[in-house]
């Protein structure tokens, strides 16, 4: 507005000023004169709208820097290499221009005066204030807590990877110690474990004996001497543990130290152990090998828990092979036995493209049927040779499906199966208490933006179903928009079946961008028949004590299971830890998925060496769950019974992914090769910056403004014309 | 099976089944099997298609095999890969094993998968037929990468399916194995793509039923 009000009385201005001329000038010359004003002028009027500009500058030039932690604690007051690392990085800083930056351990941690390397409880938050650039850490790997191991207490994906450790050794003691230890996490009731070991020894000269035990609770359960040969440093041992108690155990893993051995922290780890119910057997009846097929075996085989035996139609009783039955690897299936005496045994059948009346006797399929009926679970999965006439209008299998026998679908020389029925899928509508009875439609809702993005969905055996005994999960829509049975539960006797009307389901595992919702999808399924068995919706996993920069004991534990997304701080849930109930306002709570929660807190375990965890909750949706783990806290060791530990520094490095250096000659080398790496290319930071500012003089910049110059020498050839005539 | 068929007594018309799909990358494009299919059809419980159904570097990530002679077809190795994690095996036919051991090193890592000459135990010499040997060529022998602990690519020394086409030409190396035995051998292949190591369940089968009682 103002600026506007300056034009207008600029205009008036010359307008008057024009005028006034006009006695002198005559009045042509004399608005001539004042128009080549106005517009020599014109440049200062347009300042009064200045144009925004956007430049680059560059701010502030910042040198690149270089983080060294320096373990100064008691064990390493020997390393006189340190002083000469410092002094060459320095050294090289200054040629290449970056910055050092040092931190001490004594000065991040008081423990260190009280004669503890607080290496565990500086590290993360030293890497944190690091970020990304690059770092060096010199140490002897001597730890406060050097059982509880690195992975626990550090989180490798978010550690800068332009770093190294520089590992100090001292003079070589004596000591064995347990380098690794291989347990799988789950065993089976009834069922041994093995634990591999691998056991590492220095110096390696004399053939040694040590021995190894395995304890649980202080009891042995399996113990075997290990013979190191002469000049040999490792050896590795399998050892069976007896079947345990179904729960969850924490076998403690030890080498008796032998004579002369002054490190002994290494000697021994935990391993935690869950003893799960029997495996689950499955069987799964095949009519003709097909892709479907594959990929539904490939699932059952990726699961441990499963003990799958399977049974495919290879040959068509038509079928000629063309040679001596020695040539075929058909070998006979013991039918009657499956079929017969051990089916009970098994707890969910899956019959895949399978017509019960065409293989199997009257017999066994009606064994197959009570199965069911007597709390089985049935996957049943359709195709070209599933669902024939004689299965869904004759055979018992019309005990736990009813089709509607009036469909003029139903014609006993027309197969019900449309190969080229291209479909989407669709959530049915079930009523509230059907859908009660079935939750995995609830839990296939949750996948719901991958399984209705599914195309390529075709084949589809097309029925009726009755109106009652089954709850409707999801719809197949064909391209008229006609909704057809696709995926149905149902609840025949004690037992529970899902019914996938069709064999298009492994396209779901190719279409998407990973096997995974594939696997989700059948994993729900069969979590859904087997609820009884494996019934696991809450479990605790990396239950870890350890110790904080007081020396407070502090846990962490992760929640996982599908009722966890029900967790609350309320009084519908307990926790228990060391065998005190837990208040939750002491407890942080952190969600890292939908179902996947981390808590935390601190505690006071008093003299106890083990710690046990239940996490108990009530709710309407799952009923009453617990869950419970348990974990060593890790004991406190000085600095002089940890001594120097390179090989503990290494296993931070390879956690880290950065090279180790233990060899002091090769430390100049490798520090003048890592600096080299990070800095030579780019000492200074590339820091830039934008800035807007507002541009009066834009004018200067327009190359017409000369020409709006040029009207000042003829506003005065306009005005001096008589004189210089 | 056989005996539980027989014991059956079936006379029954099974002819609904699904029909598998032959896919290959171009230039194949113009082959056909109906001589191959007739063979899957007349021995096996399956149905084979009789033409071929030919992909290209942009649309086979929904096919669950694919037949090639090399993976110059596709510009982007990784989408190989990704398919192949997904479920998807690869058959090289009359390519070149030390190529692929260098693709499956660079996009799955060393330690993920392991390439090994196919042992006479392995699933394939007996998914059907039981064969004594997979027949060698220039020195090249039938080589497998297992990953996820099934199969995912094999790379036969020779050209299979050039020799097992309508009107297929004698291909080198397999004149001396013979149309028969190379039948047999596709038909074995075929069983593993689409049965796995169905076979190893038969082996266990006591030591399961012992477990699960």
């Amino acid at each position: 507005m103002a600026s506007a009000i300056i034009v207008v009385i600029f205009v008036v201005v010359i307008f008057l000023l024009g005028w006034s001329w006009r006695q002198q000038l005559g009045g042509r010359r004399a608005a001539l004169a004042a128009l080549c004003r106005l517009l020599w002028l014109s440049p200062l009027v347009l300042a009064l709208w200045p144009r925004l500009n956007t430049i680059k500058t560059a701010a502030e030039i910042a040198p690149r820097v270089l983080h060294i932690l320096i373990d100064d604690s008691d064990s390493m007051s020997g390393a006189t290499a340190v002083q000469d690392i410092l002094w060459q990085a320095e050294q090289r800083c200054r040629e290449l221009s970056c910055k050092v930056r040092r931190r001490y351990l004594s000065e991040l941690s008081a423990a260190t005066r009280r004669s503890y390397s607080p290496l565990s409880l500086v590290l993360p938050d030293w890497l944190a204030e690091v970020g990304d650039d690059a770092w060096l850490l010199l140490t002897d790997g001597g730890d406060l807590q050097p059982q509880l191991g690195w992975q626990a207490v550090l989180e490798v994906e978010s550690v800068s990877d332009a770093g190294m450790v520089l590992g100090f050794a001292g003079e070589i003691n004596k000591n064995i110690r347990l380098a690794k230890i291989d347990l799988v996490p789950l065993a089976f009731e009834n069922t041994p474990a093995d634990v591999q070991l691998l056991l590492q020894r220095t110096p390696a000269q004399q053939q040694e004996r040590v021995q190894v035990q395995v304890t649980l609770d202080g009891k042995v359960l399996a113990g075997h001497n290990v013979v190191f040969a002469a000049t040999m440093d490792k050896a590795r041992l399998t050892l069976p543990v007896p079947e345990l108690a179904r729960g969850m155990h924490l076998l403690e893993v030890e080498i008796l130290p032998p004579g002369g051995e002054k490190i002994l922290w290494d000697n021994s780890r935990a391993a935690l152990l869950e003893v799960l119910p029997n495996t689950v057997g499955v069987l799964h009846l095949l009519g003709s090998p097909s892709w479907d097929g594959s990929f539904v075996r490939r699932y059952l085989k990726s699961e441990p828990r499963y003990d799958l035996i399977s049974f495919f139609i290879l040959r068509d009783p038509m079928d000629d092979s063309q040679v001596d039955e020695r040539e075929l690897s058909l070998i006979p299936f013991p039918v009657d036995q499956l079929f017969g005496e051990e089916l009970e045994n098994f707890r969910v059948i899956i019959m895949q493209n399978f017509s019960l009346s065409r293989f199997l006797q009257p017999q066994h399929q009606q064994n197959l049927v009570d199965f069911v009926l007597r709390g089985g679970a049935l996957l049943y999965i359709g195709g070209p040779r599933a669902l024939l006439y004689e299965d869904i209008i004759t055979s018992p299998l019309t005990k736990i499906l009813q089709v509607d026998k009036r469909s003029a679908t139903l014609q006993r020389q027309h197969s019900n199966w449309q190969s080229d029925l291209d479909f989407k899928l669709r959530f049915a509508q079930p009523t509230a208490e059907q859908r009660a009875l079935a939750s995995i439609y609830d839990d296939w809702l949750e996948m719901q933006e991958e399984l209705l993005a599914f195309a390529g969905a075709r084949g589809l055996n097309r029925l009726v179903l009755s109106d009652t005994g089954y709850t409707p999960l999801i719809n197949a829509v064909d391209k008229q928009g006609v909704e057809l049975p696709l995926l149905v539960a149902s609840y025949p006797g004690k037992g529970r079946a899902i019914w996938l009307f069709s064999d298009t389901f492994w396209r779901l595992a190719m279409a998407g961008a990973a096997r995974y919702s594939y696997h989700r999808f059948l994993q729900l399924a069969m979590t859904w028949l087997l609820q009884r068995d494996l019934q696991r919706p809450l479990h605790i996993s990396n239950f870890v004590l350890s110790h904080n920069r007081n020396l407070d004991v502090v846990w962490r534990l992760e929640l996982q299971g599908a009722a966890t997304k029900y967790f609350a701080l309320s009084e519908q849930w307990q926790l228990q830890l060391c065998g005190q109930r837990q208040d939750w306002s002491q407890v942080n709570v952190a969600t890292v998925g939908p179902q996947h929660k981390t808590l935390s807190g601190r505690t006071a375990v008093g003299d106890k060496q083990k710690c046990r965890v239940k996490i108990a909750g009530v709710d309407k949706a799952f009923g009453a769950l617990q869950a419970e783990s348990v974990a060593l806290l890790p004991r406190l060791y000085k600095d002089e019974e940890v001594g120097r530990a390179p090989t503990h520094a290494e296993d931070l490095a390879k956690l880290l992914r950065v090279p180790f250096i233990v060899d002091h000659e090769k430390f100049s080398s490798k520090l003048s090769m890592f600096m080299s790496r990070h800095f030579a290319q780019a000492a200074f930071a590339p820091h830039q910056q934008e800035k807007t500012e507002q541009d009066y003089f834009w004018i200067l910049n327009e190359p017409w403004y000369l020409l709006l110059l040029l009207f000042l020498p003829a506003e005065v050839l306009l005005r001096r014309w008589r004189e210089l005539g | 099976m056989k005996i539980l068929s027989m014991a059956l007594g079936l006379s029954l018309s099974l002819s609904a089944t699904a029909t598998i799909e032959l896919v290959a990358v171009q230039p194949a494009q113009n082959w056909r099997f109906t001589r191959l299919a007739q063979e899957v059809q007349k021995r096996t419980s399956l149905t084979l298609a009789t033409t071929l159904a030919v992909r290209d570097g942009s649309n086979f990530s929904t096919s669950p095999w694919l037949w090639v002679r090399n993976l110059a077809f596709v510009a982007d190795d990784i989408a190989v890969a990704q398919w192949i994690r997904k479920g998807g095996m690869l058959v090289v036919a009359g390519g070149d094993a030390a190529t692929l051991t260098t693709f499956t090193a660079r996009t799955f890592g060393k330690s993920t998968g392991a390439w090994q000459n196919i042992p006479l135990d392995h699933e394939l010499m007996r998914s059907f037929y039981l064969l004594d040997t997979l027949p060698v060529c220039n020195q090249q022998r039938w080589r497998s990468f297992t990953f996820a602990a099934r199969l995912a690519i094999v790379v036969i020394p020779q050209r299979l399916l050039a020799y097992l086409r309508d009107g297929g030409a004698d291909v080198p190396c397999l004149r001396q194995t013979g149309r028969e035995m190379a039948t047999r051998m596709f038909i074995n292949l075929l069983m593993v793509a689409l049965a796995g190591d169905y076979k190893k369940d038969q082996v266990h089968l006591p030591e399961i039923l012992k477990r699960l009682r």
